[in-house]
């Protein structure tokens, strides 16, 4: 009933890219990561019909569409109105914060500068929301 | 009322332009007393009624007026023990007393054998039916200014306001005294019976009356004219034109009519005429002033106006400053750390130990200066952050900085002795920074111990309350103790005690946006102490602990 999908990273940072590609990998995750590089690429991804994936990792600062815009219209369209998604930036400002959980994120995570770190969060992020986590319904 | 008493030019003492009025006038009250009772001892006819052939100030109206000259003298003197009150309240009933038993002696029409107690009237005295008694006018205005002189002594205000108006008839009644003279009139015998205020009676009562209505002219009817603005120095200069204009006027008329040039309905016509005049230029002079005002004050208003706009401005350019600033300037360092770690960990094996080395620290100094742009947005955040105001449980919070301080040192001995039951009004959050950094400070500093002893308690209550955090760590000395609480300054090497400097600067704009101050004191090798308050309170509530040096920070 409920296939699971793999792992939507938007960002637009070919550095940044690369470093969560490989924490994943580290973390184990291998298969399944695509990445769009700005928002409308995100939104054309998740928008089109398409299978959808697992959980979305979204970067807020994306050229084009930004972040929160993205978010907005996936909570907007009613196949999408559900799709986790978790906000992955740089940023811990406060309106960022706000503005993020009222627009329906499902987490908020925020890359740390030591990849260390953010290697570990990057496995605690796949095991939860590719392994543990069950995703909502399609279509509903 | 061109007195001496009406204290015009005693703008010398105090913050009120009036303060050393009331001692001048009853300095002058008892002066008269004093100069009429000499007057009647030796017989010197000029102090007894100034010009001759006129009504003479009988000796109890003289001693009188030197009780409540006196009276008036003690009551404005700072200070006051009991027993100077009570010698003021027994000087206040004297002349309350005499004006009392005199008016019975009138209505009564009784002789109590107090009029020439002191002194034999003259014989054919002018205008004194019964020998040495004062005039019925004189009686009424002691009773009445001794009910205002003990009224003097409250801080009530409807009780002042009663004293105040008690005064203002005293002086209504001396100043037709005074005309009477002035405009060579003796319509007071008809009006008020038997005889009239002597000439220095009637001035030694207007200083009188007038000295009570600027005795703290704050608290009662005069507190606008006492007012140090402008706007009171403005309303006393107007007082004394009006004061004086009106009765030059009066004499004036009344001279012209006497010289023959016009009758009572034309000489009416004329004064009536002359004070509309003059009461239009005073609206006009008083409405000018009041449009001049408005004009200042609005272009006063536009300013603070443009300021708070300008400040809004700059508001919002460095939240989007701090905004980009937390986006964009962490990403390369994060491209820096990760490629590094990168590198050691898929190509350790082509690096040497010096290479690898080399790699750590660009890890290290890409970790710092995240730490750097984190702790200078905390510091931002704690400028730009809208305050919140509520209790908040202190002990609870110090205790739950101190677990996550003590989960972050493993291998680390440290005992904590957190005071029960501290309470503070504040923002929560920030405060939990505040005792993030002192706590995390007061760890790091006592790092070099093998045990660590740190302290978190207050003293005294209130807004005003001190929290004290202590450790006996590598503290510091006192002489750059200046520098400690600005930002990126540190007294110790990062190598010994790792640190970007920005914690302090935290912790005082947090305690001096709750209104409080921050202050260390501490010794090299023996420790520190941070105190701080979250709000105004007392000032005493200061550096305490006599023997040691203390630097404080606002």
């Amino acid at each position: 009933m409920n296939p699971r999908g793999g792992l939507l990273l938007v960002e637009d940072n070919p550095d940044d890219e690369e470093l969560t590609i490989r924490a994943f990998r580290k973390a184990g995750v291998v298969n399944g990561i695509d990445v769009a590089r700005d928002g409308q690429e995100a939104l054309d991804r998740l928008l089109g019909g398409g299978p959808l994936p697992s959980v979305v990792l979204l970067d807020l600062k994306l050229p084009k569409v930004d972040g929160l815009e993205v978010l907005r219209r996936i909570r907007a369209d009613p196949r999408t109105r559900l799709l986790p998604v978790v906000i992955l930036t740089s940023s811990r400002e406060d309106q960022d914060l706000l503005r993020g959980y009222s627009l329906g994120c499902n987490s908020y995570v925020r890359k740390p500068v030591d990849f260390v770190t953010f290697a570990e969060s990057a496995r605690q992020l796949g095991m939860y929301w590719l392994l543990v986590n069950e995703t909502p319904p399609e279509g509903r | 009322m061109g007195d001496p008493g009406s204290g015009g030019g005693a703008t010398a003492h105090g913050d009120s332009p009036l303060a050393a009025a009331p001692l001048a006038g009853a300095a002058a009250v008892a002066a008269i007393g004093v100069l009429v009772l000499a007057g009647w001892t030796f017989g010197i006819e000029p102090l007894k009624s100034v010009l001759p052939g006129i009504i003479t100030m009988k000796p109890n109206t003289a001693l009188g007026l030197l009780a409540s000259g006196l009276a008036l003298g003690l009551g404005s003197l700072p200070g006051g023990s009991p027993r100077r009150r009570l010698a003021w309240r027994a000087l206040a009933l004297l002349p309350f007393l005499l004006g009392v038993a005199t008016l019975v002696e009138y209505l009564a029409e009784v002789d109590l054998g107090i009029d020439e107690i002191l002194f034999r009237d003259d014989p054919g005295a002018v205008r004194t039916p019964f020998p040495g008694r004062m005039a019925t006018v004189t009686a009424l205005s002691f009773v009445l200014s001794s009910a205002a002189l003990l009224g003097l002594e409250t801080g009530n205000r409807p009780v002042r306001l009663l004293t105040d108006a008690l005064a203002l008839i005293i002086v209504l009644l001396a100043l037709l005294g005074l005309l009477g003279y002035l405009y060579e009139v003796e319509y007071l015998s008809g009006v008020l019976g038997y005889s009239g205020f002597a000439l220095h009676t009637a001035v030694a009562l207007s200083i009188l009356g007038l000295s009570i209505l600027v005795t703290r002219p704050g608290e009662g009817l005069l507190a606008p004219f006492a007012s140090p603005t402008p706007a009171g120095a403005w309303g006393r200069r107007l007082l004394a034109a009006v004061a004086v204009v009106p009765v030059a006027l009066g004499w004036l008329r009344l001279e012209g009519q006497r010289a023959g040039l016009y009758g009572t309905d034309f000489g009416t016509s004329l004064y009536a005429a002359t004070m509309v005049l003059l009461l239009a230029g005073v609206v006009y002079a008083g409405t000018a002033s009041l449009v001049r005002e408005e004009a200042i004050r609005r272009g006063v208003q536009e300013d603070l106006r443009r300021a708070k706009e300008a400040a809004e401005a700059a508001g919002r350019e460095l939240e989007s400053f701090s905004y980009s600033v937390s986006h964009d300037l962490r990403a390369p360092l994060r491209g820096i750390d990760g490629f590094s770690q990168a590198l050691l960990e898929d190509h350790a094996d082509r690096l040497d130990d010096r290479g690898r080395d080399h790699l750590q620290r660009v890890r290290a100094a890409a970790q710092r200066m995240g730490q750097l742009i984190d702790d200078l947005l905390d510091l931002s955040r704690v400028g730009r952050a809208e305050l919140a105001r509520e209790r908040v449980d202190i002990t609870a919070l110090a205790r739950a900085v101190a677990a996550d301080l003590a989960r972050g040192a493993p291998g680390r001995s440290i005992e904590w002795i957190i005071e029960d039951g501290l309470e503070a009004e504040g923002d929560p959050r920030l405060l939990r920074l505040v005792l993030e950094n002192l706590l995390g400070n007061a760890v790091k500093y006592s790092g070099l111990k093998p045990s660590a002893r740190i302290g978190f308690g207050a003293e005294g209550a209130g807004p005003g309350r001190v929290f004290t955090v202590r450790d006996e760590g590598a503290g510091f000395d006192m002489a750059h103790a200046g520098r400690l609480f600005e930002p990126f300054q540190r007294l110790h090497h990062g190598r010994e005690f790792p640190g970007t400097g920005v914690g302090l600067a935290t912790v005082r704009r947090v305690v001096t946006r709750h209104g409080g101050r921050v202050w260390a004191e501490g010794r090299p090798g023996e420790g520190a102490a941070f105190h701080f308050t979250l709000g105004g309170g007392e000032r005493g509530a200061g550096p305490r602990e006599g023997g040691r040096n203390v630097k404080e920070e606002a």
